[in-house]
């Protein structure tokens, strides 16, 4: 069974502080200066497809990022966990930031020259927030594709078991591939760490460099410029943060009890 | 340009969706008069349906059962193209708007906070990198298939409602996906509609920290959420999670305990009457964001406060 991984390498947005969030000229934020780590919901999405496994079917997996040269190191760690193919696509001068569905061509003809049975990925990438990419993978492939993953099982050679978060509730379905899974809030999915003895073992695999212009459908998309963004501005989101008066943590405790919280806590 | 609401009267949080829309609504200029579109259950319909609505005029599409294909197969088939669609921003609606706009060779953004229309173009804002920045959009190709976000809430006026049709669909089942079981989650009305709630963040580590922290809420009546790297960990489950992608919270009383501020976290608490923040971290993005705030170890708070309370001090 093939499973293709599309995954993306983001800056930690967190680390910026307020000053930093503004933009330049071009709407772009400059985040060169912070920590880069897997979209937590790509990264659940890694996690999930290294536990699908079953005796009697051998599994293929391949991860495929799009971005600039320094991700390549986030790939190498999918070297060593055992996965079969890596692929980096540049993005060249292009923002795909808010173009899902020049995101989605390309995902969605990597799939097809992997002939995949299973494509996964996270809900969105942080600094779009879209929330449209695997969507529209499934839409150009034409295959199902179940949203707000929270569990998969391989019961039998492209047949799978999928748990979803849906609104009220828990949907268990069996679901036959070819099926896009998009992965949402999924507690204890870190990726794993690999062992040494793997990453001198598989580490070396060769990353395979694609540009984007090697996708002319998602070149098209992106000249075709339908949804463009024409301004970015800082969310600023301030009351009075009054430090609590106290030089000690006992002070600042009673003048809280006996000041705001007087209506909610009662001393006995 | 015809403007549609989608609502889908099946699911348990339809009152919330009239609500997003209503508030959406609120904050466009520009836009006709609505219709809305509601999927339901024949004969399921939620009591009071119809005072929640916010149009007067509405269509009900009944089916057998409420799904996104086969909601998407009869929107392809009904929806004209010069159409600006408002759908909820819940998993139904997030899922519909994008599948409907490549359907329809138009154009989707989900969790929308304005929209304006000039007869050219639509122009939306919606938040981006994480909600720390507001995009400005322009939008070109029709129909435009727009979520509302989750944090809108209008006010529903009384006006006038009529059903001015009834379509029956059946859409055709997908063999591919079987659903096999439904599991309901226990519903979150404790944490959405509590006047006082304690959350939590990482500065919780382990599963012995996090049930002092419960024991803590229980004393002082207050109820319990989390931040999401806490629910990410197992240290709670999700139905506690606060925030855009769990409970909308609007107590009267919020007090935070290691939480950093993130804004996707501070969504879910920004409709608190009283916001105290609780973080070691002086530069933490919550202390600006709450009404009082108290620079210290979280732990040291919590032993003071059970000290104080309990009158041992």
């Amino acid at each position: 069974m093939n499973i293709l991984i599309a995954s993306a390498i983001v800056p930690e947005l967190e680390a910026l502080s307020q000053a930093d969030w503004v933009s330049d000229s071009n709407h772009q934020v400059n985040t060169s200066f912070v920590p880069l780590d897997w979209s937590s919901c790509d990264e659940s999405a890694l996690e999930l497809s290294l536990r699908l496994q079953a005796a009697e079917t051998p599994i293929r997996r391949c991860a495929v990022t799009i971005g600039p040269k320094n991700r390549e190191r986030f790939l190498k760690t999918l070297a060593a966990l055992k996965f079969d193919r890596l692929i980096r696509v540049d993005e060249e001068e292009y923002d795909l930031r808010f173009c899902p569905d020049a995101v989605a061509q390309v995902i969605a003809a990597l799939a097809q020259e992997e002939a995949a049975d299973v494509i996964l990925m996270g809900r969105q990438n942080p600094l779009g927030e879209n929330a449209q990419t695997p969507l529209l993978v499934a839409e150009l492939l034409q295959i199902p594709c179940l949203t707000q993953v929270m569990q998969v099982e391989l019961l039998e050679d492209r047949i799978l078991k999928v748990s979803c978060r849906v609104d009220g509730g828990l949907q268990t379905y069996r679901v036959q591939a070819p099926c896009v899974l998009s992965i949402g809030d999924v507690p204890s999915t870190y990726l794993r760490v690999p062992t040494l003895k793997d990453k001198m073992k598989f580490g070396k695999l060769p990353i395979e460099q694609k540009s984007i212009q090697d996708f002319p459908e998602a070149v098209c998309s992106l000249h075709e410029n339908n949804v463009e963004l024409f301004s970015l501005r800082p969310i600023v989101q301030e009351r009075e943060g009054i430090p609590v008066s106290g030089e000690t943590m006992q002070e600042k405790v009673h003048n809280l009890i006996d000041g705001p919280l007087k209506d909610w806590v009662m001393r006995k | 340009m015809n403007l549609t609401l989608i609502l889908n009267a099946a699911l348990p949080d339809y009152a919330e969706q009239c609500a997003m829309l209503a508030g959406l609504l609120e904050k466009t200029t520009g836009l006709p008069e609505p219709e809305a579109w509601v999927f339901c259950q024949k004969e399921h319909l939620p009591a009071d349906w119809m005072d929640t609505i916010p149009a007067s005029q509405i269509v009900l599409l009944e089916m057998d059962a409420v799904c996104v294909e086969g909601a998407l197969a009869v929107l392809v088939k009904q929806l004209q193209k010069d159409t600006l669609v408002l759908l909820p921003e819940n998993y139904f609606g997030s899922e519909l708007a994008a599948r409907l706009a490549f359907r329809l060779k138009g154009s989707a953004q989900n969790a929308v906070q304005t929209v304006a229309y000039d007869s050219e173009q639509i122009t939306v804002q919606r938040s981006v990198y994480g909600g720390h920045m507001l995009g400005s959009f322009r939008l070109k190709q029709r129909p435009f298939c727009l979520t509302a976000s989750r944090s809108l809430e209008g006010a529903i006026s009384a006006q006038p409602r009529q059903v001015i049709e009834t379509i029956r669909c059946q859409p055709e089942k997908n063999p591919a996906v079987i659903p096999i079981s439904y599991e309901p989650e226990p519903p979150a009305e404790g944490l959405k509609n509590a006047p006082f709630v304690l959350a939590v963040g990482r500065g919780v580590k382990n599963h012995k920290e996090m049930e002092k922290i419960r024991q803590f809420a229980g004393e002082i009546g207050a109820e319990l959420g989390c931040s999401r790297p806490v629910v990410m960990s197992a240290l709670a489950p999700m139905e506690q999670l606060i925030g855009v992608s769990g409970t909308m919270t609007r107590p009267d009383c919020c007090i935070t305990l290691g939480v950093s501020g993130a804004p996707a976290f501070y969504a879910g608490v920004e409709k608190s009457k009283l916001l105290i923040s609780v973080n070691q971290d002086e530069a933490a993005s919550i202390h600006k964001k709450s009404d009082a705030s108290v620079v210290g170890d979280l732990w040291e708070f919590v032993e003071e406060m059970k000290k104080q309370l309990s009158g041992s001090d």
